[in-house]
């Protein structure tokens, strides 16, 4: 379905120097920085698979959606959307019938005019028989709930009503592959569910295969079943979130809040390294373990006996604090 | 399943048709604006016909100047009143042009659509109305003749070529926003140049006797001189034909020049980032 070979992207900016004097010597000057946004990537993405995109700010995401959606050519390497480059100007017209895509900060709605007109406009971009079409609104209505929405003009939407019907927007064509760049970015709890839910309706019903970055690992937790990290333009990881998740250990989180304070350092010592002690910004202590290597029983008793509890917090291993060690070590 | 090519167009036309309903209190702001610019180009060239002595000025009888003033403003209403220079503008500036690109049609047929659904909406909603008003003026107060229905004929077609050719002009200024920031100001200066070449201001009887020769034969002729003497009776049937002629040509000419210089930027973005 799509194929990423070995696919690069480098920009080249006019090298500008600072300041009055620099503005002025940046006019006789040809220097360029080159930055490789992409360096090497290679993947595969099968039919009816979700599959998270993530990296830091700036770590190439983007790009490779934009590379993949056609929007950017990619320096060297090539992208494959069912046998077809999505960048080439003849074949690109074949596939856009069948890829949607959401830019999370971008609307693809006309601005001052009421929704509904928004999503005729794309009814004859695509020439969409009237009676499908209707299906499709009420199929797209019952997911994302666009009906009071229709006589809105876009600019009076807010942005989770936006984004509901950006998103529908991008499927009224049915397409095969729904490409979404931070998708719930900006957007409420209630909101990212609405969304998240339908998302994964869409997948289950049309098998429509969907690549989704985002930086919030509840939407990827919620969303997919695959994972693939870079950093830096790198491929980092490219697996299930599963596996990712048993790579780094069954970590478990203890929160206490107490007035007492702990010697972190005998505390870690009494544990032999199996335990890392942290106190944390909001005032807790963070106990964090390895389930598989210790059980909770000792480091509760050890807690208990050396201060006094006010509050107490668990959790397990989040996404985010795997993410959060990755992007920290720039390595798996 | 093929959609038909045209289809997709006709609903930018009706969207940005819609777009100007979308906008009435703001453009009859502008109406007025351009009516009271009127009222004073009237007084204006009253004065200066008094002063003159004689009946006509560079072959334009008083009834003749005002007419053709009238016809001037009421021609803009419609013929160069189209979105795609703020709306490509915008795109450039915000970065949407990316996103456009994943959608199957031609970004520069899009705004051509659209320009054509909002000359059809300034034409009913302002020129229209206008006019009725401004042809009893002509006839009753100024002692005109009523139009010929062929120069009307003319008329519109030349007013569609104008504004191909003014459609066309401001999809490729509004590119030069990749490399300057000051897109505002070379607006305004396109508006100037516009306005005085095109004969909006003043016919091109007015102009040097070295400028008149060629003046017809530049592109912003189509926008104002050609539709309003064409309209006013004032071409024969050969000049009428001939200077048709040098609007669609244009029209033409530049139509391929906005496309080519529309994939040369689709280029651009597709290998720097919009």
């Amino acid at each position: 379905m799509i194929e990423v070979n070995h696919v690069s992207k480098t920009f080249s900016k006019p090298y500008r120097e600072p300041g009055l004097a620099g503005a002025f010597r940046t006019l006789f000057t040809k220097k360029k920085i080159i930055t490789k946004a992409v360096d090497d990537i290679s993947f595969k993405v099968g039919e009816g698979e979700i599959v998270g995109y993530i990296g830091s700010n700036g770590a190439g995401k983007s790009t490779t959606i934009k590379m993949m959606t056609g929007i950017l050519t990619p320096t060297s390497g090539e992208i494959l959307i069912e046998g077809k480059r999505p960048y080439d100007h003849r074949e690109r017209k074949t596939i856009l019938q069948d890829i949607g895509v959401v830019f999370g900060q971008r609307t693809q709605l006309w601005w001052d005019l009421p929704l509904r007109d928004s999503f005729d406009l794309y009814r004859d971009i695509y020439g969409i028989p009237q009676d499908e079409y209707e299906q499709r609104l009420d199929y797209l209505d019952r997911l994302l709930g666009l009906k009071p929405l229709m006589l809105s003009q876009v600019k009076t939407l807010s942005l989770g009503q936006r984004m509901r019907a950006d998103l529908a927007a991008s499927l009224i064509h049915n397409p095969k592959i729904l490409f979404l760049d931070e998708p719930t970015i900006g957007l409420d709890v209630l909101v990212k569910e609405k969304i998240t839910e339908a998302i994964r309706q869409i997948n289950r019903d049309r098998h429509t295969t969907i690549i989704l970055t985002t930086h919030d690992m509840k939407d990827i937790q919620n969303l997919c079943k695959r994972l693939i990290i870079i950093d830096g333009g790198h491929l980092l990881y490219d697996g299930t979130l599963a596996d990712i998740k048993k790579r780094f250990g069954d970590i478990r989180h203890i929160f206490v809040l107490s007035r007492d304070r702990l010697d972190l350092d005998e505390a870690t010592k009494a544990f032999a390294g199996h335990v890392t002690f942290a106190m944390l910004d909001d005032g807790y202590l963070e106990a964090s373990y390895n389930a598989d290597e210790i059980g909770a029983d000792p480091i509760y008793k050890f807690l208990l006996a050396k201060l006094e509890i006010k509050d107490l917090k668990v959790d397990e291993t989040t996404l985010s604090s795997i993410v959060r060690k990755i992007y920290e070590a720039k390595s798996l | 399943m093929r959609p038909n090519p045209f289809k997709k167009y006709l609903g930018f036309v009706k969207g940005s048709f819609l777009d100007v309903l979308a906008f009435r209190v703001e453009i009859l702001a502008w109406v007025l604006q351009g009516v009271l610019s009127v009222v004073i180009l009237v007084f204006l060239w009253f004065a200066i016909y008094q002063q003159s002595g004689g009946t006509s000025i560079n072959s334009f009888t008083y009834p003749e100047m005002i007419s053709y003033l009238i016809m001037a403003s009421l021609t803009n209403q419609w013929v160069s009143n189209g979105d795609t220079f703020s709306g490509v503008s915008r795109d450039i500036t915000r970065g949407d042009i990316a996103t456009s690109l994943t959608r199957p049609l031609s970004y520069r047929g899009r705004y051509y659509a659209a320009s054509f659904g909002s000359l059809i909406a300034n034409f009913v909603l302002f020129f229209l109305p206008l006019y009725i008003i401004s042809q009893f003026v002509f006839v009753y107060s100024l002692g005109l003749a009523w139009p010929l229905w062929y120069n009307v004929l003319f008329y519109l077609l030349a007013g569609l070529l104008g504004m191909t050719i003014t459609d066309s002009f401001d999809f490729i200024i509004a590119q030069l926003g990749f490399k300057t920031n000051s897109l505002f100001g070379i607006f305004l200066m396109k508006l100037a140049l516009f306005s005085f070449l095109s004969g909006a201001a003043i016919p091109f009887s007015f102009f040097p006797s070295w400028a008149q020769p060629w003046l017809p034969y530049l592109p912003f002729s189509g926008l104002s001189s050609t539709p309003i003497n064409l309209f006013l009776g004032r071409y024969s049937l050969i000049e009428a034909l001939r200077s048709l002629a040098v609007s669609a040509g244009w029209a033409l000419v530049l139509y391929l020049l906005s496309s080519l210089t529309n994939s040369l930027m689709i280029k651009h973005v597709e290998s720097v980032g919009g």
